[in-house]
């Protein structure tokens, strides 16, 4: 069966995200209650993806378990690296980072207050700290279709280094406006490289203005406001089976047309899908 | 490793494994074996969460000092927060990274299987067992007097708490050290009690072991293939089992616990024997 095979720090898997970072993103994020721009949105998105998956490899003190790498890409004021190791040359494609690299790589921690059941009855306040690793940016165009591209040469070149691993991940996150053509091919191309264990995963993450209902895995686009979100539902993978059944567990109503996309939502979720051991269902 | 106390006597082996492209340090199962008191317990750290090998340790110690006297949900809170402030004193010891203290808070996490075994009340009568078990960790009986084939009437015959290979996953309830988390897990608690006879055999086993047991060996009454291993010299032959079935994908790749318990004989006019109060079904 594809995408079952073990994560294990033999066989790692990879994250690649696709940040928009074009001047559109400084239009309002259309979620209700929340004063921000698009581009906080993606950035909050993207730390709340690597603070994720951070957790998951994270086994005590000094022992981070690199059962994924992670790379970043902005596409706005070009195509550039976000992540970035002291090592990593102008020329050079954007490296993907071993989690256990990814903590030198914090810019600053904010505190983030967080309400919790005390298991007695009561309800307790935590301040954590929630790293940033990413930070609003927002300028030009949206070359999204060069965006895929370079994702494709970073993917083509781990699939090469790890034909039986788990087959990567790559998350886009934008306001779906691409200002140098139709992503639809880049993003086939993409989809199409595989590992022995299946086809990369393409998921998209649509910021919008609009103040629509946030969506998170549908399967279909009927509910989606404009050509924008259509034509991203339309990029996306469709969840295979084992994340169809995790996505079950986690409380979302999911079938074998469902698609990794969301409106107005992040995908922070499928970080959870991952197995990467055993995922006791009490915990959150 | 043999035992008697209370005129329970008892041949019991226990084997480990840390999971292939682990070093033993990272093995995250626990076990307690004390054939003195009749208590075996195998428990098993979630690999997911933080700490999770000295969780299952002290879940598993928990067990073997006993078991709360009520079954109610308060009842069980109390019993096990002796093991949550050790364990939260044990991980605080040392300053911790920022990237630790949000896995601190959200716990470490162990499914248990603990088996208590009481002595027959006359020589060659039969003696009584009790379980209780959080998530995936199994208990098998196999009863000596049938030739090495599950007990039929014993509900740990195929497996208990879980009985169906498909019942397998990655998702099981597993006790917490924060107290938070174990609220959906008391009405899950699974009991239940038996009996024995001289020459029965119970194996007690963490998730991959038991789901390999319940699929190759219960169906066909396969034991044979375990039993070696009781009188085994030392665990080569369990490890060139294990090795055999991860080459052939029969056995999952994970911590591996095996608890095997012969009950050799029961004599005993000391203690009456009586039916095991396992004191779970919190509600």
């Amino acid at each position: 069966m594809p995408y079952s095979t073990q994560i294990t720090r033999q066989d790692p898997t990879c994250f690649l995200l696709l940040i928009d970072q074009s001047e559109s993103m400084l239009d309002p994020f259309g979620v209700a209650h929340v004063q921000k721009t698009k581009a906080e949105g993606a950035a909050d998105a993207v730390n709340r993806v690597l603070e994720n998956l951070l957790l998951r490899c994270t086994k005590g003190p000094n022992d981070i378990r690199d059962y994924f790498y992670v790379g970043a890409v902005g596409y706005g004021p070009g195509v550039v690296p976000v992540l970035t190791t002291p090592d990593q040359e102008p020329d050079e494609l954007p490296r993907l980072i071993p989690m256990s690299q990814l903590p030198d790589l914090v810019i600053k921690l904010e505190v983030r207050r967080k309400q919790q059941l005390d298991g007695a009855g009561g309800i307790l306040t935590v301040e954590e700290p929630f790293p940033i690793y990413v930070e609003p940016v927002a300028a030009n165009g949206t070359p999204m279709c060069q965006a895929l591209q370079v994702g494709y040469e970073i993917i083509e070149a781990w699939c090469k280094d790890h034909p039986n691993s788990f087959p990567p991940t790559v998350i886009n996150i934008t306001d779906g406006e691409a200002s140098d053509g139709s992503p639809l091919i880049s993003a086939q191309a993409l989809r199409g490289l595989a590992t022995n264990d299946g086809n990369t995963l393409l998921f998209n993450c649509h910021l919008s203005s609009n103040p629509a209902p946030a969506i998170i895995f549908s399967d279909t686009d009927q509910y989606l406001v404009d050509d924008y979100a259509r034509q991203l539902f339309m990029m996306s993978s469709i969840l295979p089976e084992s994340f169809q059944q995790a996505a079950a567990t986690q409380g979302y109503r999911v079938n074998n047309r469902t698609r990794g996309f969301a409106f107005n939502a992040d995908l922070v979720d499928l970080v959870k899908f991952l197995d990467v051991g055993t995922r006791p269902a009490n915990m959150r | 490793m043999d035992g008697a106390a209370t005129g329970l006597v008892t041949h019991s082996r226990l084997f480990t494994l840390p999971k292939a492209g682990k070093t033993e340090a990272e093995y995250e199962d626990a076990a307690v074996v004390d054939d003195a008191t009749g208590i075996y317990v195998v428990a098993d750290g979630a690999s997911d969460s933080v700490f999770a090998g000295l969780w299952a340790q002290l879940v598993a110690q928990r067990f073997a000092d006993g078991l709360p006297a009520a079954s109610d949900a308060q009842s069980w809170r109390d019993w096990l927060q002796p093991a949550q402030t050790a364990w939260q004193t044990t991980v605080h010891a040392d300053p911790l990274p920022w990237y630790v203290e949000p896995k601190i808070r959200q716990g470490a996490f162990a499914t248990c299987v603990a088996l208590i075994l009481r002595p027959a009340a006359t020589p060659g009568g039969l003696g009584h067992w009790g379980v209780v078990a959080v998530g995936d960790s199994c208990l098998f009986q196999i009863s000596g007097a049938h030739n090495g084939t599950p007990a039929s009437r014993s509900p740990a015959a195929g497996g208990f708490p879980i009985s169906n290979p498909a019942e397998f996953g990655t998702n099981p309830l597993a006790l917490c050290s924060n107290p938070e988390y174990n609220e959906v897990v008391w009405p899950h608690l699974a009991h239940t009690s038996g009996t024995w006879q001289p020459g029965d055999l119970f194996i007690l086993a963490s998730d991959a072991m038991a789901h390999w047991i319940m699929q190759e060996l219960v169906p066909v009454g396969a034991w044979d293939r375990l039993l070696p291993l009781l009188d085994a010299a030392d665990d080569t032959a369990f490890r060139a089992l294990v090795a055999a079935e991860w080459d052939n994908g029969l056995l999952r790749n994970d911590d591996l616990t095996l608890l095997m318990i012969r009950v050799v004989s029961a004599e005993d006019t000391a203690v009456p024997s009586q039916p095991v109060t396992t004191a779970a079904g919190a509600s």
